[in-house]
Parts: C-alpha cells; sequence; structure tokens
C-alpha cells in the first residue's frame, strides 16, 4: 500500500472475525520451530514476532514473487489485535495461496481450512475505491501464551524492479529474515534506512541471505511529537535487475525517468484544456501570476476523487479525463496541472514523495511513497519573494513546489506536513532526489489579539480577533470553508471551552476563509462570567487570557526524533481594561528563554489602567534530535509556566 | 439464545418475471433551483435534498432510489461521490446507474462512467457488494441527480426500510412500496407462514403513510437533518424512519408473546435446574444460609468464570477440540467459561437448583437503542439479565457483566426496555434505573508541598457502581498495566499544570463486593508565584477540567448515561513561612431534583484543606432542559476554578 501515491489509509471494515477449525494436519514444521523460541518478554510488548521470513523470488523474465512466513506469540491479551492475519491483493498483486496455523496457550495445535478464510476489500481513507482486497483470519487459540501463524505468496506486478523488507514493526521481532534468489547474472542492490547495512550470506547462486535478530519495536503510543512509526521503523530496499544496478544519484535518476514514462504521455493537453489555461493565465501576468491563477483552479475546481485500479496506484488518469471529469486524485491533479501550465508555456512535473516526514530517506532511491506535488520550472532569472517554496536543481534549474491537492495552502508554500521531506523530481534525464523546502518562521505567523474589559464581579468581556498567514492556516481554512455556520461556531467554542468555565460566545465571523493570499481571520466577541476569581479584596487575572502554545511532553528517556510539525512564529496580545476601583498589585515577571531552535518571551504590563500581556513564540527549526528534549522540555516548561500565572489586583 | 432472522424471505413458488427498465426521467429544474446560493429552510446547509424518491416493488423484485441533490458550500461537493450502500452480492444486484451533474448556468454534464463494483465481504457462500461512482464536474451551485435500482431473484422478496431522515435536509420526498401477494415463508428459526405486511412507522406529528390498493405511499416534506452531538441517546431510535416487514403476527401483542414464548423455551430449555448444578449449588451452600446468601454465593461462584465477551469468543471447533461442547448451563459451569448471555442463564439456572424463583429478561442495550414495541424484531434485544425473587422481592441482577457488583446493573442494562419471563409467560417490562448513590466515586488527596512549589503526596481514589465496572471491566479487555496506564493518563488531564500522578496499584480490582481502590502518587509542582504570593488551583482534582457543554444550542435529548456522586477532600501540608492569605468562598450550586455541587475551603497556618462534593440524579433531560443543565455544569466548572491564595514570608519566597 505504502508504493500507491494517493495519501491514503488503508484499513479493513470490522465484519465480525471469523474462526478456524480444528484440523488434522500438523503444523508446518518452520512454525513448529519459531514457537518452540525461547523468548524474554520485552517490556510492555503485546505480542511479539518469533519469525519473519520473506523471499522474494524473479523469474528470468523479471516476473517475482513472494512469499512471506510470520510468526507471533501474543504476550498481553490487548496482543489479540495481532492474532488478526491479513494477506493483500490487488494494485497489481496477485494472491498466490494463503494459509494459516495457531497453537493455543494450551499446546493444541490448528491449521485454518480455507473455507474460514474471509475476503474483504480495501476502504482506503479518501479514496472512493482502490482495488486492494485482503484475505483474513484469525485462527482459534489466540490467547496470551499462543502462537499465530502464517505463509502467504504473491505474484508481484511486472513493473517492480525493488522490494522492501520492512523488518521493524510496532511490536518486537526476534528473528527476521529476506533472502532475494535471482535468475543466474542477475544484480541485487540492498540500502539501508534507519539501521546500519549488513552483509548477506550468499546461500546459492544468486540467492541471498540476510538476518537480523532482537529487533526492538517501533512504539510512539507514549512519545510526544512523535515522526510516524513508518519513518522510524529500520526497512531495507533491494533493488534487482539484470544488469548492473546503479547507485545514489543515477538510481534516482532512473527511478524517476520510470516514472516519467509512466506518467508524462497522461498529461498531454487537449485543445478544451489549453483554452482553459489560456483564458485562466493572462498573457500579460507575470510568471506568479500565471501560475496561480491555474494553480488556483485545480485546487478549486478539481475534486479530490481517488480511484484506483492495477497500475492505477502509480499511474495518474490521462489529462483529458481529469479535465473533463473535473475530479481526481493526487497524481491526477498533477497531471492536469501540467497540461495546462505546458499549454501556457511554463514546464511542470512531478514530485513524489511521501506525507510521513522521514520516510522517504535520501540515501535510500526508491519509488515508494503516498502522495504527488508538483514542480514548477521558474524562469532563469525571475524572482518573487512570495515564492518561498523553489528548490534549485542539480542542473541550475529553479523549481517552484507545489501541491495542488492541499485546497488552502497557496502557490508559493507548501503543507507543513511536507516540509522538509525528500522527493522524487521526475524530470527525464535531470530526474533526482531534492529536499522539499522548510519556509521561514516570518512566512507562517499567527497572532491573536483582544480588547477586553474586567468587571468587579470577575466578568470579562470584549473581542478578540486571530489572524493566521502561511501554510499552517490551512487547516483553520479548511474548517471554516467547508463547515456550516452552527460547526464554525462550535469550534470557536470547543476552543475557549480549553480557557474559560462559562462563556457566552457573541459574533462570530471569519474573513479570507478562501483568499489565500491575505490572512485569514476570525473575529469573536465573548463574555466570560467568573473569569477572574475572587479571593477577599482581591481579583486574580490570568494575563493569558486563551489560547495556548505548550505542549505536553513527558520525563520519558526520548530516542526518537522530534518533530515540531511546523516552524513560525505565534504572537498574543491581550489588552484587559482593569475595574474601576481597583489597582494593580502585583504582576508575574517578564520571562525570555532561547534554546537555540526556539525563542519565548513574554510580559505583562500595567499601563494606566489596562493590563498588557504580550508575548512570542519563534519555532526556527522543524525536527530536533533526541537529545534536544531537555532543552525543549526547559521550553515548554516555561511556556506552561506562563500560561498558568495570574496578576492580582487589589480594590482601593 | 436469539432468534434468528432475515430480511429476505423465500418465496414458496417461483415466477419468472421480467424487469422492466426504468427510463431515465431526470426533472427538469426549476429556476429558482438553479440559482438558489442558500437555503433558509437549511441555513449554512452543506447541501439539501431537493427530492428524494425510494420505490419499492415485490412483485417486481426491485427497489429503485432517485435523488436530487443542490449543493451549496465546498463541502457539499463530496455528495457527488456516490457509494451505493451494500447489498447481498448473490441475490442482489446493482442496475440502470444513471446520473447527472446540472450547473447553476443550466449546464448538464451527464454521468457517462461505469460505477465500480467493489467487494466489502465474501465468505463461504456470502458476497457483500457495494458499487460507487463520481459524478462529473460537481460545482458549488450544482444540481446533481441519480438513480439506480436494486433488483433481487425471483424467489425473494425484499421489504423496505424508509430512513426519511437524512443528514441533509429534506425538501421533499416520495415512498412508495407494493408488497409481494405471494404467499412467503421467513427463514427464521420457526418458519412461520407470513400472514401479512407490517410497519413500523416514526415520523413527525400529523405525517402518515397511506395504504392503498397500490400499495403503500407517503410524501413528505422539510424534513429536518439528523444532527450528533455528545450526551445524546441512540440516534436510530429518535429519527424519523418507517420500516417495512412481513410477518407472521397480527398484532404486537402476538409477536411478543409467541416469540417471547420461544425465548423463554430457550431459556428454560437452557437454564434447567439440572442435578449436576444442584449438586454444585450444595456445595457451595452452608446450613442455615438465607436466600440473598444463597445467592451471593452463586453470583460468585459465577463472577469467577471466564467471561469470554471480555477476552475471547471460542469457536465451537476449539470446544470440540477441547472436548467443550455447550448445550445447556451444564456444560457452561463444567467448562468454566461462557460468554456474557450464557453466564447470567447459568446464574438463573444456579438460583433455581437452590430453589429460588429466577427469571430472564431480554433488553435492549441503552447505549446502542432504545425498545420500540410497535416495531416486531426480537433483534432489537441485545443482552440478557436476570430477576430472582428474594423474600418475595424482585431483585435484577447482571452476572453477564462480569464484576458487577451484586444487585446492580450495568448502565447500558438500566432503564432499559426488554421481555422477561414471569411465571406461566412473558411480559414486556423495563429494567430499573440507578441511584446517584449506587455509582461512589470517593478521591482523598494528602499531599505536602516544599517552599520551591514541589509537591509530593498520594491519592486513594475509591469507585463503586458503574465507575468501578468501567476500570475492572478495562482491566479484563486487557490486563493491570494498561489499565494503570489508562487510569493515570485520565486522571493527569484534569490535574493541575505541574503535576504528575503516576498509577501505583489497584486494591479489589477483582473483589466486586467491595469498592475498587486506586492508589497514585503524585509528584511534581504546584501554584503559579508572584513576588509575595503563590496561587493554588482551589480544586485539585478538577484544576484543569472543562465544562461538560458549551454549545449554546442543543437538537436532541440529553443522556448523560448513569447517576453518580463524587466526593473529594484533599488535604495540602504548606511549608514553614507559607501563610493562606485567602480560599474560595465556600459554594453550594443545586439543580433541584437532578444535581447538586458543594464546596468547603479552609486554610490554617499549615494547610489548606477543602472538600467538594458533586451529585447527579436525573441523567435524562429534553432538549428544553438543556440550558439549566449546561448552566449547572458551567457553574460547577467556574467553580472548581477558584484559587487560593498563599502568602510568602519575605526570606522564604523562592522563584517558581
Amino acid at each position: 500500500m505504502r508504493a500507491r501515491l494517493a495519501s491514503g489509509i488503508f484499513f479493513l471494515i470490522l465484519f465480525p472475525v471469523s474462526r478456524g477449525h480444528a484440523s488434522t494436519p500438523p503444523l508446518a514444521d518452520w512454525v513448529q520451530q519459531a514457537a518452540a523460541t525461547q523468548v524474554s518478554n520485552p517490556a510492555g510488548a503485546k505480542a511479539i514476532v518469533l519469525l519473519s521470513d520473506e523471499l522474494l523470488t524473479v523469474q528470468p523474465d523479471g516476473q517475482a514473487k513472494l512469499r512471506r512466513r510470520e510468526v507471533i506469540k501474543l504476550l498481553r491479551p490487548q496482543g489479540r489485535e495481532y492474532a488478526q492475519l491479513v494477506a493483500w491483493s490487488g494494485g497489481g498483486r496477485k494472491l498466490l495461496s494463503f494459509h494459516a496455523w495457531s497453537i493455543g496457550p494450551d499446546g493444541h495445535q490448528y491449521t485454518v481450512k480455507d473455507e474460514q478464510i474471509r475476503e474483504e476489500g480495501a476502504v482506503a481513507d479518501g479514496l472512493l475505491y482502490v482495488d486492494d482486497r485482503a484475505k483474513v483470519v484469525t485462527p482459534p487459540g489466540a490467547d496470551p501464551g499462543g502462537v499465530v501463524a502464517y505463509e502467504s505468496e504473491i505474484q508481484l506486478p511486472g513493473y517492480m524492479t525493488e522490494r522492501s523488507w520492512d523488518f521493524q514493526a510496532s511490536i518486537p521481532v526476534s528473528r527476521a529474515v529476506f533472502e532475494v534468489d535471482l535468475p543466474s547474472g542477475w544484480k541485487q542492490k540492498p540500502l539501508w534506512h534507519n539501521h546500519d547495512s549488513i552483509q548477506p550470506q550468499e546461500v546459492g547462486p544468486c540467492h541471498w541471505r540476510w538476518e537480523l535478530a532482537d529487533i526492538p519495536a517501533v512504539d510512539t503510543d507514549d512519545v510526544p511529537l512523535a515522526p510516524a512509526e513508518i519513518a522510524l521503523a529500520g526497512r531495507m530496499v533491494v533493488h534487482y535487475a539484470a544488469s548492473e544496478i546503479t547507485q545514489g544519484d543515477q538510481l534516482w535518476t532512473n527511478i524517476g525517468q520510470w516514472y516519467d514514462g509512466l506518467a508524462t504521455p497522461q498529461s498531454a493537453a487537449t485543445t478544451e484544456i489549453a483554452a482553459k489555461a489560456q483564458e485562466l493565465a493572462s498573457k500579460e501576468g507575470d510568471f506568479t501570476a500565471r501560475s496561480e491563477k491555474i494553480a488556483e483552479y485545480l485546487q478549486r475546481e478539481i475534486r479530490y476523487v481517488g480511484i484506483e485500479i492495477g497500475i492505477g496506484g502509480y499511474q495518474p488518469h490521462p489529462a483529458a479525463a481529469v479535465f473533463h471529469n473535473h475530479y481526481g486524485d493526487c497524481k491526477d491533479k498533477v497531471t492536469l496541472l501540467i497540461a495546462m501550465l505546458n499549454s501556457i508555456g511554463v514546464h511542470a512535473t512531478y514530485v513524489l514523495v511521501d506525507t510521513r516526514r522521514g520516510f522517504v530517506d535520501a540515501n535510500v532511491p526508491s519509488i515508494d511513497g503516498n502522495h504527488a506535488i508538483a514542480a514548477i520550472q521558474v524562469p532563469d532569472g525571475y524572482n518573487d519573494a512570495r515564492l518561498k517554496t523553489i528548490v534549485k536543481a542539480r542542473n541550475g534549474d529553479r523549481f517552484l513546489i507545489f501541491d495542488p491537492t492541499n485546497e488552502y495552502v497557496p502557490l508559493g508554500l507548501l503543507p507543513t506536513y511536507l516540509q522538509g521531506s525528500f522527493g522524487t523530481l521526475v524530470n527525464g534525464a535531470n530526474s533526482q532526489v531534492i529536499q522539499l523546502p522548510v519556509t521561514p518562521p516570518d512566512s507562517d505567523v499567527a497572532e491573536r489579539t483582544a480588547k477586553l474589559q474586567l468587571d468587579a464581579d470577575g466578568t470579562l468581556q470584549g473581542s478578540i480577533t486571530e489572524t493566521r498567514m502561511g501554510a499552517s492556516s490551512s487547516r483553520e481554512r479548511n474548517y471554516f470553508a467547508e463547515n456550516a455556520e452552527k460547526e464554525r461556531r462550535e469550534y470557536v467554542e470547543g476552543r475557549l471551552r480549553q480557557d474559560l468555565s462559562a462563556f457566552q460566545l457573541k459574533a462570530e465571523s471569519a474573513e479570507n476563509v478562501q483568499n489565500l493570499e491575505e490572512k485569514f481571520v476570525v473575529k469573536y466577541q465573548i463574555s466570560a462570567p467568573v473569569y477572574a476569581k475572587t479571593a477577599g479584596t482581591l481579583l486574580i487575572v490570568r494575563p493569558r487570557v486563551l489560547g495556548s502554545d505548550a505542549e505536553a511532553l513527558n520525563g520519558n528517556p526520548r530516542k526518537y526524533p522530534i518533530d515540531l510539525r511546523v516552524v513560525g512564529i505565534r504572537r498574543d496580545s491581550f489588552d484587559v481594561s482593569v475595574p474601576a476601583g481597583f489597582i494593580v498589585d502585583e504582576l508575574p515577571d517578564p520571562m525570555k528563554i532561547d534554546v537555540g531552535f526556539a525563542t519565548y518571551t513574554s510580559e505583562v504590563k500595567a499601563e494606566q489602567n489596562v493590563l498588557r500581556y504580550s508575548r512570542e513564540l519563534v519555532v526556527k527549526e522543524l525536527v530536533l534530535k533526541p537529545d534536544q528534549y531537555e532543552e525543549l522540555k526547559k521550553l515548554e516548561a516555561a511556556i506552561t509556566t506562563d500560561e498558568n500565572r495570574s496578576a492580582v489586583l487589589k480594590k482601593q | 439464545m436469539k432468534v434468528l432472522r432475515s430480511c429476505i424471505f423465500l418465496l414458496w413458488s417461483s415466477l419468472l418475471c421480467s424487469f422492466p427498465a426504468i427510463a431515465s426521467d431526470f426533472q427538469q429544474p426549476t429556476p429558482e433551483e438553479l440559482k438558489m446560493t442558500s437555503d433558509p429552510a437549511a441555513p449554512d446547509a452543506a447541501a439539501v435534498y431537493l427530492f428524494r424518491q425510494e420505490i419499492s416493488d415485490d412483485k417486481l423484485h426491485m427497489h429503485s432510489l432517485y435523488v436530487r441533490i443542490k449543493i451549496l458550500t465546498e463541502k457539499g461537493k463530496e455528495y457527488g461521490n456516490v457509494e451505493i450502500p451494500a447489498y447481498e452480492g448473490r441475490t442482489f444486484s446493482i442496475r440502470d446507474v444513471k446520473g447527472r451533474t446540472i450547473h447553476s448556468d443550466g449546464t448538464v454534464i451527464p454521468f457517462t462512467g461505469k460505477p465500480i463494483e467493489k467487494l466489502l465481504l465474501k465468505q463461504n457462500d456470502q458476497k457483500f457488494m457495494a458499487k460507487v461512482f463520481s459524478l462529473p464536474d460537481v460545482q458549488v451551485g450544482s444540481i446533481i441527480e441519480y438513480e439506480y435500482i436494486l433488483a433481487y431473484d425471483d424467489h425473494t422478496a425484499s421489504s423496505p426500510r424508509w430512513l426519511i431522515q437524512q443528514p441533509l435536509y429534506v425538501h421533499k420526498a416520495h415512498y412508495h412500496f407494493v408488497p409481494t401477494q405471494r404467499e412467503l415463508t421467513s427463514n427464521s428459526e420457526h418458519g412461520h407462514v407470513v400472514i401479512g405486511l407490517m410497519y413500523t412507522p416514526v415520523l413527525p406529528p400529523g405525517v402518515q403513510v397511506r395504504s392503498g390498493m397500490d400499495g403503500y405511499d407517503l410524501t413528505i416534506e422539510n424534513v429536518p437533518p439528523m444532527i450528533d452531538e455528545e450526551y445524546m441517546p441512540p440516534m436510530e431510535s429518535i429519527s424519523y424512519r418507517v420500516i417495512f416487514y412481513y410477518s407472521g403476527y397480527h398484532s404486537e401483542d402476538d409477536f411478543w408473546k409467541q416469540e417471547g414464548k420461544y425465548w423463554s423455551k430457550n431459556v428454560d430449555r437452557f437454564a434447567q435446574a439440572s442435578p449436576k448444578l444442584k449438586a454444585a449449588v450444595q456445595q457451595l451452600m452452608a446450613p442455615g444460609d438465607t436466600d440473598e446468601q444463597k445467592l451471593q454465593k452463586i453470583y460468585a461462584a459465577v463472577m469467577q468464570l471466564e467471561n469470554t465477551s471480555f477476552t475471547r469468543q471460542h469457536s465451537a471447533e476449539e470446544n470440540k477440540a477441547e472436548g467443550l461442547k455447550v448445550k445447556t448451563a451444564d456444560d457452561i459451569w463444567e467448562q468454566k467459561r461462557g460468554n456474557d448471555d450464557e453466564l447470567t442463564l447459568l446464574f438463573i439456572a444456579m438460583a433455581r437448583a437452590s430453589g429460588m424463583k429466577a427469571y430472564a429478561m431480554a433488553v435492549t442495550n441503552r447505549n446502542r437503542s432504545l425498545l420500540i414495541k410497535s416495531y416486531l424484531d426480537w433483534d432489537q434485544l441485545d443482552d440478557e439479565i436476570a430477576i430472582v425473587s428474594v423474600n418475595g422481592k424482585e431483585h435484577f441482577f447482571d452476572p453477564g457483566e462480569r464484576y458487577c457488583e451484586f444487585g446492580k446493573l450495568h448502565w447500558k442494562h438500566t432503564f432499559a426496555g426488554g421481555v422477561r419471563q414471569v411465571d406461566g409467560g412473558t411480559d414486556m417490562a423495563y429494567s430499573p434505573g440507578s441511584a446517584y448513590k449506587d455509582t461512589l466515586v470517593g478521591r482523598i488527596a494528602e499531599l505536602k508541598m516544599d517552599s520551591d512549589g514541589k509537591l509530593q503526596g498520594v491519592i486513594r481514589m475509591t469507585y463503586t457502581g458503574d465507575e468501578a465496572l468501567r476500570w475492572r471491566q478495562d482491566m479484563l479487555r486487557s490486563d493491570e498495566e494498561q489499565t494503570k496506564k489508562d487510569f493515570e493518563d485520565e486522571l493527569q488531564k484534569d490535574m493541575p499544570a505541574g503535576v504528575v500522578v503516576k498509577t501505583n496499584h489497584f486494591i479489589g480490582a477483582s473483589d466486586y463486593n467491595h469498592a475498587l481502590m486506586a492508589m497514585v502518587d503524585v509528584s511534581g509542582n504546584l501554584g503559579t508565584a508572584t513576588g509575595k504570593r503563590i496561587f493554588l488551583p482551589g480544586t485539585f482534582f478538577e484544576a484543569n477540567a472543562k465544562p461538560l457543554f458549551v454549545h449554546d444550542k442543543r437538537e436532541n435529548p440529553l443522556d448523560l448515561r448513569f447517576p453518580f456522586m463524587v466526593r473529594d477532600t484533599v488535604t495540602l501540608a504548606l511549608p514553614a513561612g507559607f501563610t493562606v492569605e485567602s480560599v474560595p468562598k465556600d459554594a453550594e450550586i443545586p439543580l433541584p431534583s437532578f444535581a447538586d455541587y458543594v464546596a468547603k475551603y479552609k486554610g490554617t497556618e499549615t494547610t489548606y484543606v477543602y472538600s467538594r462534593v458533586v451529585a447527579v440524579a436525573g441523567i435524562l433531560y429534553q432538549k428544553n432542559e438543556y440550558p439549566q443543565i449546561k448552566d449547572f455544569f458551567a457553574k460547577a466548572n467556574a467553580q472548581d476554578q477558584q484559587q487560593a491564595v498563599l502568602h510568602v514570608a519575605a526570606a522564604t519566597a523562592k522563584g517558581q
């Protein structure tokens, strides 16, 4: 599934689980041997993979089969979820066989009969249809102490010349084996992600074997600001071919060229497409203006609808079909964008990426990814300060990176979940891996300002304005654009609930929801009884009236990188008028902390009869190393403290 | 123990019937419909149904759906993606799918693609399919139209379920059903001959289904959309709909009486007071035990068995491999495991074996649905509970809910409609509710703060009733380690900033006779400082809690699930040099007859102490009562956010 370019998350519909029948055929030897493995129960593990064994066999005609064996021991009651055994087909894959076995905690052995296996279609988040199907079974005896096992054989799509060995999982793996059996004279090239490379054994002519033991789980359940597990997990990508396999940059180029041949013919512009492009992009405009018009058209007018059948996981639909239907998935949108831009003399192409930052590894050339975006060639000598996402190719060409699937991040910016990732620039012989830009802090700014009046009884009322500019505003823009007044109001109420006990949300309005060139603005008025707390003759006020910039961290040792999600600036400026008859008795001290990757300043002033709270958080880096966690904790502790501090007003 | 039913009925005689193609007869949009940019009837709606028509003809073996939807916002464009709901793929098929998009300028873009058949599930002789397609060029302002036919074979009759209330506002809808005239037999367990067509309407006042020679017909206008809200009763039970079904019964009373008889017979067959159970019960008893003591011992014995509804259901094959079978309560007792209903029936059997009168009751779980008596479908009933007469008084028990306290019910089984056994037959009945005293939560914190604001202490939490049951069953589904983490995660959410809680251990995790106790260690920092004062949250357990309800508007009734009472006592020992400058004012927030909140605070030279009691006795409210419920919880939350102020002697004040 990972190889599909449609941002879809695939899962099975939960139909009632059928149970396997007890049967007389004995378990396969490899199941028995693996089940007999003595393993210590790693702390907290729900289950453990005793054996993961894959054999990739390639025929001289390039057709490949993958035999996969897995033996899993359940360790805790909640480990039963790992007893659901699944074998996928679809997307050009054909499931040739699927067998399952189990051994109950009491030692009873079961062989699952074919009729106990059910078949389910995949449900892909965001896709209307995908042809993936799964054979699924939960064998008997799936209790703590029990062992489940399966073997599947899959015919892989004929066009594939690489295979990813995903040896690290969300539960520990005791032993993982991967073998490649190639025709005589064929070559293989293994590449490692998040693991030191190990040498294979050549166990036969053109037959190599890699083996790993005691692989810890990748588990981010209790890890704040964790990267995606799939990006953290170790894997090996092996390329195979009848001829010498290129390395590094050249291998990326080959991958790009392969995709170019598959996709670029689909981007041919019809007369109608060309006419529409010319209508949208007036000749008078400059590069940005003309590209913007077409980008907006793709964002606004072409509905996201994913339909993937066979090679359709990779190959886009023809631009003409996308234009006619006014819908398509990510690669379809890029295809029509290319067709339209080409029609006005602007060269554009595909960039194959993954929305899980860190998954695509510049040192591991591979077609694997789940999303396609666009690279638009910027004319020589052309500069526009609004275009923050330009990358320079090795040959000196400059490309503006743009994601037409995200309807609320304009040309010149890039969704935060893509920033800093790597991707394949598909550009014929000039194809290469590129790193997607991380936009500077001042291109992503969120500000809250408030003018509020505090009454002697503690009621706070007044107006609040929130403005957002930059890629991270896309979430709110999207919500406000796509939801009715009731939902929008409830959204604001839900956020106020985080900081106020009782409140009334009065007038609420939003501006520039879809005008991506302008700041997105939400304005509202509130009345919050008992906001300030009475203590004798004192009124205790929290100057940070609403909104939080704090992240909930924990004290666990940090071993994974820290993904801060966005580089940007957050500012608050709240003025609270002190009620008549009260004076400011005490104020929190100013706060300033600089941890290198971020700075935080905050102060409360009393001016005339107004409490003025202001603060600024500047995040300068997107991803931190694990050893920066302590600094991050200091920063977050300071922010949390600041957010909860009080000012004291005293009755005169 | 359930009677198996199906909506598919087999015709006694087959009749080949040619299937008429439905000519595409899309309606012409009016100029007003084309120009429409919003809908005063459904302000801000993403889209509205202009028209929706479902025609079902059991003589022609077909259902058809035709819809016209006006797209009003960006979000509404998603209605251009159509998934025809699941159908059984061997008996049913989808045909004649047609569709088109009409832009606001009147341009028509026909759907020329082919719907894609999508496998949902295939196993043995079952195959469930869906069909999907996407309409072309759907824009804000477009009208989309589509229609299709669900056809089924000549041996099948299929009555419709008109789901009148939709996620979108419906301007006008037309439903029509022509039932078959053929003699039918149900494929249910009892194989009744169908003697008539029944239907259950849940409709707005004044709206009725018209029946005549041409079948059943309903035209309805201005149907509000279904609104999903937190703490609402099960939507399935309150949305407008009409459910048709062929039935072997003349009336409600006949149905519930006869089906109840079948069910009761099965219950009695399973829960017979066999010699084996009598012997088992005999062994449990001591001479002189009262009936209540006997029942407690039986209940305890059943509670000790593995409840596979919380672990894993074992297949018949698995049981066979272990030499086990499940035919009666004897087998459950023998194998020491059973599912929730089997264990309930075992309890009934053992109570009977001890000489007591015991009855089963099948209930509709309140967390899923509400029983509709006029809907003649036994599958409305989910679970079984037990009723035992002790000293002439009936008591309800829930032995299928492992670790449910003796004499209490899981909240989903309270206020639940169902069918119960009575002497000589069955009756419709309701299970009792619970009182706030049935679910008590006690939270006692003993804390000590040092001059740096560092906090240490312990929390003792005690739970009874539904709260105890929730955590005990959480441990059954996972394990104690996981529950410790889940428990502290839930507690942590409402803790003051800087305070860290860690579950040390539970006491009485499986002892449902006593309160469940959780011991929790507290560390971290408490309070925020200015130059001369430290501010403490007035409450500890609710310092970071959010108000339960914040939205101004409410469309549905409220269901708070179960009544409860929470009692907090917190003692904070202060460091030397710190004195209490002020504490929040004592408060009482009443919601007469339904709920109450009382908080008292006290500062001494060395401690800050508060106690707080919240009791919620009423759980079901009409939507017009929402403002006062919201107000009660908002006021309680505001009181919980009060602060205590400590004064710091100059020599001891340190920055925090």
